[in-house]
């Protein structure tokens, strides 16, 4: 079955996938004083961010729940926390091959560890911002038993997160402009998903926007887990992780096509 | 190891690199199907195989195709057509410090290179101290990759990368920025790896690195195997046709002999014979004794002997004589015997160099003399002038068969003017009672005697007397 060949290309490197997660968290800062620390620390501030301007700059409530009016700075950081996640990945992913063009060159090495390490080390990071949401949902009340499925969320993100990079990453080679149009994508993604605004004033036109997302989905799953505290958007809990096997299935396929032809492109 | 076969097996390599004259042209191409680039032959038709236990070097100039076809052996680079068969575990040692990161200390890049190289961790565990050991950087071993010298660099990498006991191993002149110490060490690790029945594919531009270890030697020109055969015969004719002045001959037979009449290294072992001795033939075959006989370029050529240089002065005449002036090609060690050639000149010369080199069978210079090394002056010398060189030697050499080399050049650009490789063959016989692998003769005589206490030199004092 295609879905299994890069869980079993995971197993198989684990010792190398592993060491190279740790040589990027690490190599992003080297030389800093604060090094890996910045790495954790980075999406924690961005929550510590959102949760002061949503919280008290434009404090909202919002009406739903069996609690009353809950705290929509909960419903923004469940959703940003995701998108944050999978935009590191993005905006990695379609260099990686390229800036690391000597191992894939030059010596026998597994190339397909690049990517897997590439998403691991992206969501790795976002542990400890993760933990702060729960922590700020449960102070707030949003939290039920539906949190136990953020183990689940988690997996089906890193699924997508794997797929999304191997994509990119082959692409990225022979198009080169690639990464510039995913960071443009990125800046403009942000506002194309249901994380920002408030659902009682929102245009008919953005709810439109919001179905033909893919990203939306894994942010109502987000959502229903860590603020509605029930399966508020059903649907979602079938596209993600739908949408997450066929990205990791074509993302796979695609680079396992191509990577025979990368020599001759770097 | 033990299976049987070859170790590489290639028929009809090729491949070509594809051009394209637009970036998103590689990506229209493979979306629509329709060609859009323009191609480059790198490597054409290429068949090779290499047996278990053998070390065979790559000759050729830049861009024949070497690198294209170690990285396509190792995996690294897809070929276009052809087949490849390759069993056993291989490492590629094709460029230096590869996974290694500038900033992290030589340790951490000896555990990450491994695990690029595909050992496990507690592998790498049980070898590491053995690498450092072989790197000989234990001091600095602690220290960032960045600050080890080019030497040093390379050191760690090929220490890590031998590391994984390969069945086969690729090396493409990384060791040739070791030191002449460490390169000795590298070659007696790959002498081991040989008996070990591992096999060995070697890049070197040093011819001497080729003769004193390869098995055997093909020389790639243009993408295709051009010649193969014995080390020597090799080297020298790739040094005949980096020099340009090829003997046209061996550039037409060869590709004709080598990888068209036979494919090259056929299984079995009569095959096999047949391909050297035909390659032995589009070599130089090397003039017998003292050569009296007036040649000129054309004689040289048919004979094949490497000859190269503008000709603004051309040798004439050559030889080895004996005190009574008569040519000789055996000569008794400890001998006093005589060098000369003569030399034709056609042009003025002001800053002429001339002199002789005398080679031992690997092809080590193991004497040389010229006028620049003689006199430290170079010679001016006039148009229709006829010069006789000579140089009186007292044969110190042991046992064996030597080579002479001629040459005369300018001194201000080094340029060649006429050079004869290994115009003159003579053979030594030796001063007997030392080793048969002697290269000099030292005019030694052995005694053991029995003396009273004391130290040494009272000892041999008392012996003297």
């Amino acid at each position: 079955m295609v879905l299994s060949a890069p869980f079993e290309a995971i197993v198989r490197h684990r010792e190398l996938v592993v060491e190279l997660v740790k040589r990027e968290l690490k190599d992003r800062h080297v030389g800093q004083a604060l090094g890996v620390v910045w790495a954790y620390g980075h999406p924690l501030l961005l929550m510590l961010i959102y949760t002061f301007l949503f919280a008290y700059v434009f404090p909202t409530r919002v009406a739903g729940g069996p609690g009353g009016e809950h705290d929509f700075a909960v419903s923004v950081l469940a959703g940003v926390l995701s998108w944050l996640a999978f935009q590191d990945v993005l905006a990695r992913a379609t260099t990686i091959l390229v800036s690391q063009a000597s191992l894939v060159k030059q010596i026998v090495f597994p190339v397909e560890v690049l990517p897997i390490k590439t998403a691991i080390a992206s969501i790795l990071p976002y542990s400890l911002a993760l933990v702060f949401t729960i922590a700020y949902a449960a102070l707030h009340g949003t939290l039920t038993v539906m949190v136990f499925t953020v183990p689940f969320l988690i997996a089906a993100q890193l699924v997508a997160m794997i797929g999304a990079a191997f994509m990119l990453a082959v692409i990225g080679v022979f198009f080169r402009d690639l990464r510039d149009l995913v960071t443009v994508f990125c800046s403009i993604n942000l506002f194309a998903q249901p994380i920002l605004y408030n659902p009682d004033a929102l245009p008919a036109v953005m709810q439109w926007i919001f179905l033909f997302n893919p990203f939306s989905y894994q942010v109502w799953c987000w959502q229903d887990a860590l603020y509605h505290g029930h399966f508020a958007h059903p649907a979602a809990w079938i596209v993600f992780p739908f949408c997450a096997a066929v990205t990791l299935a074509v993302g796979w396929g695609l680079f396992t096509r191509l990577k025979h032809h990368l020599g001759d492109m770097l | 190891m033990s299976s049987p076969g070859p170790a590489i097996r290639a028929r009809g390599l090729r491949k070509a690199y594809r051009q394209y004259a637009n970036a998103t042209d590689s990506l229209l191409e493979l979306i629509m199907k329709a060609p859009r680039h323009s191609e480059r032959v790198a490597l054409d038709s290429v068949d090779l195989e290499l047996k278990r236990g053998e070390i065979v070097g790559i000759l050729g100039r830049n861009g024949a195709g070497k690198s294209t076809l170690l990285k396509i052996i190792a995996g690294t680079l897809e070929r276009t057509s052809g087949e490849l068969e390759i069993s056993g575990r291989i490492t590629a040692i094709l460029e230096l410090g590869t996974g290694f990161h500038p900033e992290y200390t030589g340790r951490e890049n000896i555990r990450m290179g491994g695990l690029c190289l595909g050992m496990s961790r507690a592998e790498i565990d049980r070898k590491i101290e053995s690498i450092i050991d072989f790197s000989e950087l234990r001091d600095v071993i602690d220290q960032p990759f960045k600050t080890y010298s080019t030497g040093m660099q390379a050191r760690l990498t090929f220490s890590t990368a031998i590391s994984v006991e390969p069945e086969i191993l690729i090396v493409d002149e990384a060791l040739s920025v070791g030191d002449a110490r460490f390169q000795m060490k590298c070659f007696g690790w790959i002498q081991k790896l040989k008996q070990r029945n591992a096999t060995v594919l070697l890049v070197s531009h040093d011819t001497n690195t080729i003769t004193t270890f390869c098995d055997r030697a093909l020389i790639l020109e243009n993408g295709r195997i051009f010649a193969e055969g014995d080390a020597k015969p090799m080297t020298v004719l790739y040094h005949n046709l980096l020099f340009g002045r090829v003997a046209t001959s061996a550039l037409e037979i060869a590709p004709c002999e080598a990888t068209e009449g036979n494919p090259i290294g056929s299984s079995s072992g009569t095959d096999a014979e047949r391909t050297l001795d035909t390659t032995v033939k589009v070599a130089p075959s090397l003039p017998t004794g003292a050569s009296a006989s007036p040649s000129t370029p054309t004689s040289d050529q048919a004979s094949n002997r490497v000859r190269y240089g503008s000709e603004d002065a051309v040798l004439v005449e050559w030889g080895l004589y004996d005190e009574q002036n008569r040519p000789c090609s055996l000569i008794q060690s400890g001998a006093k015997c005589r060098l000369a050639m003569r030399l034709e000149c056609r042009k003025d010369i002001s800053d002429l160099s001339c002199g002789f080199a005398i080679k031992d069978r690997k092809g080590t210079v193991v004497w040389g003399e010229t006028n620049i090394t003689h006199a430290q002056e170079s010679s001016s010398v006039r148009a229709g002038e006829l010069l006789t060189i000579a140089s009186d030697l007292t044969m110190w050499l042991a046992d064996g068969d030597y080579f002479v080399t001629l040459g005369a050049a300018h001194v201000t650009d080094g340029a060649k003017i006429d050079f004869i490789e290994d115009a003159i063959q003579f053979r030594v016989v030796g001063p007997g009672g030392i080793f048969t692998t002697s290269l000099v003769n030292l005019d030694s005589r052995f005694s053991i005697a029995t003396t009273q206490a004391g130290d040494i030199s009272a000892a041999l004092q008392g012996a003297a007397e």
